[in-house]
């Protein structure tokens, strides 16, 4: 589409990643209203599930990934609708460029976003659920990784989508909680099986699969992306 | 105006006719003559009506996206039409596949819901189709909602295996070691299998007829729509 | 409640679903097609 070739591309993908990360560190009272969000679900969830160690144990990296999932469909969303508010939306989908590079942007955007708020979030559920994060740190910061990457993919599709539509808040949640399933269970399981099982090998196999979701999800998505948009 | 299109044509009538006729067939050949099974006796009747409904619900979202695509790709109104009369087919299968699922469960097993990797898969795509609908229904630009729910089936369709893949490793510790893609793993016998085939047949007819009928009325309502938006010609009467 | 039922109890409901749901589609058909009707008068 641009005469500069896919080098160009990459750099309309950079400029509107930039743009939303900027937006979201101008905005900081949405982030820190985002992290203390999922600060509470994991409080939340931790009371739901009792007092009994080894139960918590089994419970907290789920939990932990419900409380990213939350906090991920909010920043999300967000994301569009500061771009709708100010009606910059409008403007970025005049710009002559492919429609792919604004999700591949956002993508960036959102993924950064969601990463940081899971780097943030581990400490926080280790502490409150008793997981050894040390041993496998690594492997761990892998999965939050290649899970926010799979949830971003996901969630940035599904909020274009549903940008400019009534109820967009239950709707998106409902729309993508069940694509990401997969993501969740694996990420999940990975989380498990660092911390609590110790298991680098078994971590490792989930992590593939998560790899192998990121990948399909990352071309279906960008290749279809367009016809969401498009007036 | 519309008397002469909105009659339903012979052939469809037939297919309706052919519909009840294998459908009784079907049942009678699993309730009467089919024998009972070793293990489960005659709770293998259920598994006739539960399983091939379960089979055209996955073809119906085939069809979903199929058409979908075919929308993107060439923007007719008529592939709108067939995609969610396919969708609707498919969210009814669907949820008769989770009913029967769970009455199939309840005295096989002893419980509604066993976390059943297929039945866990058709629940997510229920919801994956329930989304659908409802963007449908908040969307008023019929281009712009014909789009939006093509994506939407295409991403279902694009879904099922991953969603497979995590029902069956749901309950498993380890992801690789259980993967069985050709379904369960128990051969069938050629007496069960010829009558679950018969049942599929009459289960996918009644899939065909469900939906010829439902893009007929589609059609029918695409056509209204438009002569609605459209000044009549002169000299006809204007109804509203 | 559900353990006295027997096996052909279930499998008259499995089929009886099926019809039911069957008729209800057809029902659903028939109130699309008049609700057209209706509305183009």
């Amino acid at each position: 589409m641009s005469s500069q070739g896919p080098f160009a591309d990459l750099g309309f993908v950079a400029a509107v990643a930039r743009k939303d990360l900027l937006q979201e560190l101008r905005s900081r009272a949405v982030t820190v209203a985002t992290l203390f969000f999922s600060s509470i679900t994991l409080m939340v969830l931790a009371f739901a599930v009792g007092r009994e160690s080894a139960l918590m144990q089994q419970a907290g990296p789920g939990a932990l990934w419900v409380a990213l999932a939350f906090a991920g469909v909010i920043s999300a969303a967000q994301s569009y609708q500061s771009d709708l508010a100010e009606a910059a939306y409008e403007q970025l989908l005049i710009y002559p460029i492919p429609r792919a590079t604004i999700y591949l942007g956002k993508l960036i955007a959102n993924w950064l976003t969601m990463l940081a708020l899971g780097l943030v979030l581990l400490p926080i559920g280790s502490v409150l659920f008793a997981l050894p994060l040390t041993p496998g740190l690594p492997l761990l910061v892998a999965t939050v990784a290649l899970g926010t990457l799979g949830f971003a993919l996901i969630a940035t599709f599904y909020a274009a989508l549903t940008a400019n539509l009534q109820a967009r808040e239950s709707l998106l949640p409902v729309l993508m909680f069940p694509v990401v399933v997969p993501i969740l269970l694996a990420a999940v399981r990975s989380t498990d099986a660092v911390t609590r099982l110790g298991n680098a090998a078994l971590a490792g196999d989930w992590l593939q699969l998560l790899a192998g979701f990121d990948l399909v999800y990352l071309v279906v998505c960008t290749a279809i992306f367009h016809f969401v948009v498009d007036e | 105006m519309n008397t002469r299109t909105a009659r339903r044509p012979l052939w469809l009538s037939a297919l309706g006719l052919a519909t009840l006729i294998l459908f009784g067939v079907g049942a009678i050949l699993a309730l009467a003559v089919s024998p009972p099974d070793i293990n489960q006796g005659d709770l293998i009747r259920i598994m006739y009506a539960h399983v091939s409904v379960a089979w055209v619900c996955f073809l119906a979202v085939g069809m979903t996206a199929l058409f979908g695509a075919l929308y993107l790709w060439r923007g007719r109104p008529m592939d709108d039409v067939w995609s969610v009369a396919s969708a609707e087919a498919a969210l009814f299968f669907g949820a008769l596949t989770i009913i029967g699922g769970m009455t199939y469960s309840k005295p096989t097993l002893g419980v509604f819901w066993d976390w059943d990797a297929k039945l866990t898969l058709t629940a997510l795509l229920v919801t994956l189709l329930v989304g659908f609908f409802i963007v449908r229904g908040l969307v008023d630009d019929p281009q712009r909602r014909g789009r939006v729910s093509a994506v939407i089936g295409l991403v279902t369709l694009a879904s099922l295996p991953f969603n497979y893949l995590a029902a069956e490793w749901f309950r498993t510790l380890h992801p690789a070691k259980s993967i069985n893609l050709d379904g369960s793993g128990i051969t069938m016998e050629a007496a069960f299998l010829g009558i679950l085939l018969f049942n599929v047949a009459a289960a996918a007819l009644a899939f065909a007829y469900f939906l010829f009928e439902r893009v007929r009325l589609g059609r029918l309502e695409v056509q209204a729509e438009a002569s609605e938006d459209d000044p009549p010609p002169t000299g006809e009467a204007v109804h509203v | 409640m559900f353990d006295s039922w027997s096996a052909w109890t279930w499998v008259l409901i499995a089929w009886f679903e099926l019809l039911l749901a069957y008729g209800g589609y057809l029902l659903y058909l028939r109130w699309r097609n008049r609700r057209r009707q209706n509305e183009e008068g």
